[in-house]
């Protein structure tokens, strides 16, 4: 099957009109909105709440109007709705004003005054690590603490005759989707609906009925379209929901909270900080024999969904290399800061700036060609995985790497003079995988998931599943895959947004999983499909989600293959500095991708685009403080059209099998290697290493300053 | 306290009752109803709230709703009848130039501006006309070849 032809996508023309409703869009009858009040302190507790007297038709509600449980329940570790008696950073929600007039709702919220007695706040992943502060979380403060490690690694560094150490940090990457948190809970009866901007319907509907201490089917969630995700509508829409549903419930009238763009900058999920200790030891021939890394995520007030994050991020900690023994840690830590979470590229961006900045140093050092230097250590076809798994597909690794090299002139680059008056130019290049998605434990059955489709009486199929599309164009590529199996036109294939009344349970849309694996299950239904397609009438079919037939997984011991497939990249990047103001700006990127086989050029196309920007973003500019002082748009820095250089992105095909025609994923991978690359780019151009992000001009005056 | 303020809303005479402190982004999507206009930072940062004033782009999050008394206001809305909404419109289809969506009214408001008043701006021209309008899908090349698409197909359009 060949998708050579781009599809239109269904939601564009109302898009550009404005026709689409967003669910700040949408006003319901009677509706209340409501109002955060927040913790003014880092860390306390709560001695009293003092609330003027509510005029007549506003309402406060708090933790004692919540009929169940004070607990997100999809989270492992205690991540509460509102603060329970104490607050464990500046801006956890305390209690919701609702009312009708939005302006004195917050002129109300304003007069309410939390007053804490406050205990001393661990400010960073450094003072969490210390741990001479009253602990947050246990004893120590670590929320997880895991390790990967295959062959002697001890040893190994015990016989070294060259040990090498790089120390990487990173700070919060904001998602900065264009439109902020929003949802409405709305009484119907004794059911409850729940209206959303979320990357889970089914997941969020849980959550929710949980925390009301009801039957998950009393809880209906209709998803709208998403103004931007990027992982950041998975965790948060829970806590809002929840509160809007406490405050429907006790009002019982529908309650919204949409938040100011301050709010959202403030309290919801980012990209986990973090600080990664990367050691190789060398043999006399000055060959790796192994790689020991630390990695350390500071993860905020409460755990959410750090686990995973760092678990994954782990698990890709030694790149695209395969070393004679390798282990690797792993630390989340607990601090009174807002709450990381998921963020596209889900704990890769930190471990591979460090595995690709160390690699790109020691090749420096050593006076090495880099990209010869590092392909000693590519992993092929075959070789085990750092879990003890398997590379079962082939490795595009080394076309992957040509191919970027031919399309940049790379070496032509490299040659080129790098002093040119007071501004210098450097050229740099980063190899990274992205392995998905993760692995479910093979051992035990997986909860019954299904993917649906159902032909209606004019012969449109409609394709029943809750995946999102969050803008990435999902639903034009599951329709185009459903089109091609069934040997439909797509425009007879329809994919609404999810209403968890109508279609099954089948996953949050993320971790770069829906094309790979919920494809394939589509794939499935349609096989079943097609033989009925001309009977008269409905025909609803269902297929069982189910992991490809290779896969082994222990979950327990972490012992088997991580994950399903892995996308291989390689990424240019070519910068000037100025030496006046050490301000970089980048002149060219280029990037090369083995996502398997394309499903839609175009729509991969603004994925490799976007997720560049945010890597470049990530690499220079985006920059937030932890004491929640960047609160703006003005203050917290995205690329705008003049700070993007041409991106020239180029696909090699490596069909895996198990997917759908052969196709991978793509929506995280362009962000991950973009900063190493930029990073590699400035030590070229500056001749100094860097070893922080974003590289600020401030940081790299310093390191200029350090090395003369 | 509010006042009535009159002014001229897609191409039509109107008159609006609000608060002095009301801004023109509340004015127009919840008086009005024209959600098609986004807010995305209530600072004029982000260019979301976009709107013709007087034929100028405009933000409508730090704009005093009063401050339109008498004045011409184009939103997103007032543009869909015309022929250059409808080259834009297919030029940012066929460009790909459409994720999310939430930047994209804004971004066709400017365009649109831009090329009413330059029948063939050269790439830096757009990027520097468009710099004030974030998009985090995109990564805005595709944008960029959109408006170039769009000024292409202009024919009498403007």
């Amino acid at each position: 099957m060949a998708f050579t032809k781009n599809t239109d996508r269904a939601d564009t023309s109302d898009k550009c009109s404005g026709a689409t409703n967003y669910i700040g869009d949408v006003f319901f009858d009677n509706m209340l909105e409501a109002v955060t009040v927040r913790s003014p302190v880092r860390r306390g507790i709560i001695r009293n709440i003092v609330t003027p007297d509510m005029p007549k038709g506003y309402l406060t509600v708090g933790v004692d109007d919540i009929p169940n449980q004070n607990q997100v329940s999809y989270f492992r570790d205690t991540c509460p709705f509102f603060a329970p008696g104490k607050v464990s950073y500046i801006g956890e929600p305390v209690l919701l004003v609702a009312g009708p007039d939005p302006a004195t709702v917050r002129k109300l919220a304003k007069t309410i005054h939390i007053d804490c007695d406050p205990i001393q706040a661990i400010h960073s992943l450094d003072e969490a690590l210390k741990g001479d502060k009253p602990p947050l979380y246990g004893n120590d403060n670590v929320y997880i603490d895991e390790t990967f490690a295959y062959g002697d690694v001890d040893g190994a560094f015990s016989k070294a005759a060259e040990v090498f150490e790089t120390e990487t940090r990173t700070g919060y990457q904001e998602h900065m989707y264009m439109e902020t948190q929003c949802v409405v809970a709305v009484p119907n009866g004794d059911r409850l609906e729940i209206h959303a901007s979320t990357q889970g319907p089914h997941a969020l509907r849980k959550v929710v009925a949980d925390a009301l201490g009801w039957d998950h089917e009393r809880v209906r969630v209709v998803q709208y379209p998403l103004g931007g995700a990027f992982g950041g509508k998975i965790e948060l829409p829970f806590f809002l929901a929840g509160q809007a549903a406490f405050a429907a419930l006790k009002a019982n009238r529908p309650v919204r909270i949409v938040y100011t763009r301050e709010e959202d900058l403030l309290t919801t999920s980012k990209r986990h900080p973090s600080r990664v200790k990367v050691r190789s030891a060398l043999n006399s021939e000055g060959n790796i024999i192994a790689m020991d890394v630390d990695v350390v995520f500071q993860a905020g007030g409460y755990a959410m969904s750090c686990v995973m994050v760092l678990d994954t991020g782990l698990k890709k900690a030694t790149g695209v290399y395969h070393f004679p023994s390798a282990r690797v840690r792993g630390r989340a830590m607990a601090t009174n800061n807002p709450m990381p979470g998921a963020y596209r590229g889900f704990g890769a961006p930190q471990t591979f700036f460090a595995i690709e900045t160390h690699m790109n140093a020691l090749a420096r050092r050593h006076r090495l060609e880099p990209l010869k230097f590092k392909s000693r250590y590519f992993i092929s076809q075959g070789n085990s995985t750092l879990t003890g798994g398997k590379y079962h597909f082939p490795v595009a690794l080394p076309e992957v790497m040509q191919e970027a090299v031919r399309i940049s002139d790379y070496q032509t680059r490299r040659k080129q003079v790098k002093a040119d008056g007071r501004i210098r130019r450097g050229i740099g290049q980063a190899l990274f995988n992205f392995g998905a998605p993760f692995s479910l434990d093979t051992s035990s059955p997986m909860p019954p998931r299904y993917m649906g489709l159902l032909k209606h009486m004019d012969g449109t199929v409609e394709i029943l599943s809750e995946l999102v599309d969050m803008g990435q164009g999902l639903h034009t590529a599951l329709r185009k895959i459903v089109a091609a199996a069934l040997e439909m036109p797509i425009e007879r294939i329809i994919h609404h947004d999810a209403d968890t009344d109508c279609v099954p349970e089948a996953s949050i849309t993320g971790a770069s999983m829906s094309v790979v694996l919920f494809g394939r299950i589509l794939v499935d239904a349609a096989e079943k499909l097609k033989p009925r397609l001309h009977e008269p009438g409905e025909i609803k079919v269902q297929a069982q989600v189910r992991q490809p037939e290779h896969l082994q997984w222990d979950a327990a011991k972490g012992k088997g293959d991580p994950f399903h497939s892995y996308v291989w990249g390689a990424v240019i990047a070519e910068v000037e500095v100025d030496t006046l103001t050490w301000q970089v700006s980048t002149t060219g990127l280029w990037i090369t991708l083995d996502v398997g086989t394309a499903i839609d050029r175009r729509i991969i196309r603004g994925q490799i685009d976007g997720g560049v920007v945010q890597g470049l973003g990530y690499a220079l500019l985006e920059s937030m403080r932890e004491d929640t002082m960047t609160n703006s748009l003005s203050d917290y820095i995205i690329p705008t059209m003049l700070d993007t250089p041409a991106i020239k992105s180029t696909l090699v095909a490596n069909p895996y099998p198990p997917g759908p025609y052969g196709a991978k994923c793509v929506g995280e991978p362009p962000l991950v290697g973009v900063a190493p690359a930029i990073a590699d780019a400035v030590a070229d151009a500056c001749g100094v290493e860097v070893y922080r992000l974003p590289i600020s001009p401030e940081y790299l005056m310093q390191q200029m300053t350090k090395s003369s | 306290m509010t006042r009535t303020i009159s002014f001229n809303l897609n191409g039509a005479p109107v008159k609006a009752d609000a608060a002095h402190e009301t801004r023109l982004v509340d004015l127009l999507r919840n008086n009005f109803g024209l959600t098609g206009i986004k807010e995305g930072c209530g600072e004029g940062e982000c260019g979301a709230c976009m709107i013709l004033l007087n034929g100028f782009p405009a933000l409508s999050c730090i704009m005093a709703a009063g401050a339109v008394e008498g004045q011409q206001v184009t939103t997103i809305e007032g543009l869909r009848s015309s022929p250059g909404f409808d080259i834009l419109a297919q030029a940012f289809n066929d460009a790909g130039a459409v994720q999310c969506g939430y930047c994209t009214p804004g971004m066709i408001v400017i365009a649109y501006a831009l090329l009413r008043d330059d029948p063939a701006p050269d790439e830096q021209t757009i990027r520097s006309a468009m710099a004030g309008n974030l998009c985090r899908c995109t990564g805005y090349a595709m944008i960029v070849e959109a408006v170039t698409l769009a000024a292409k197909r202009r024919g009498e359009a403007w």
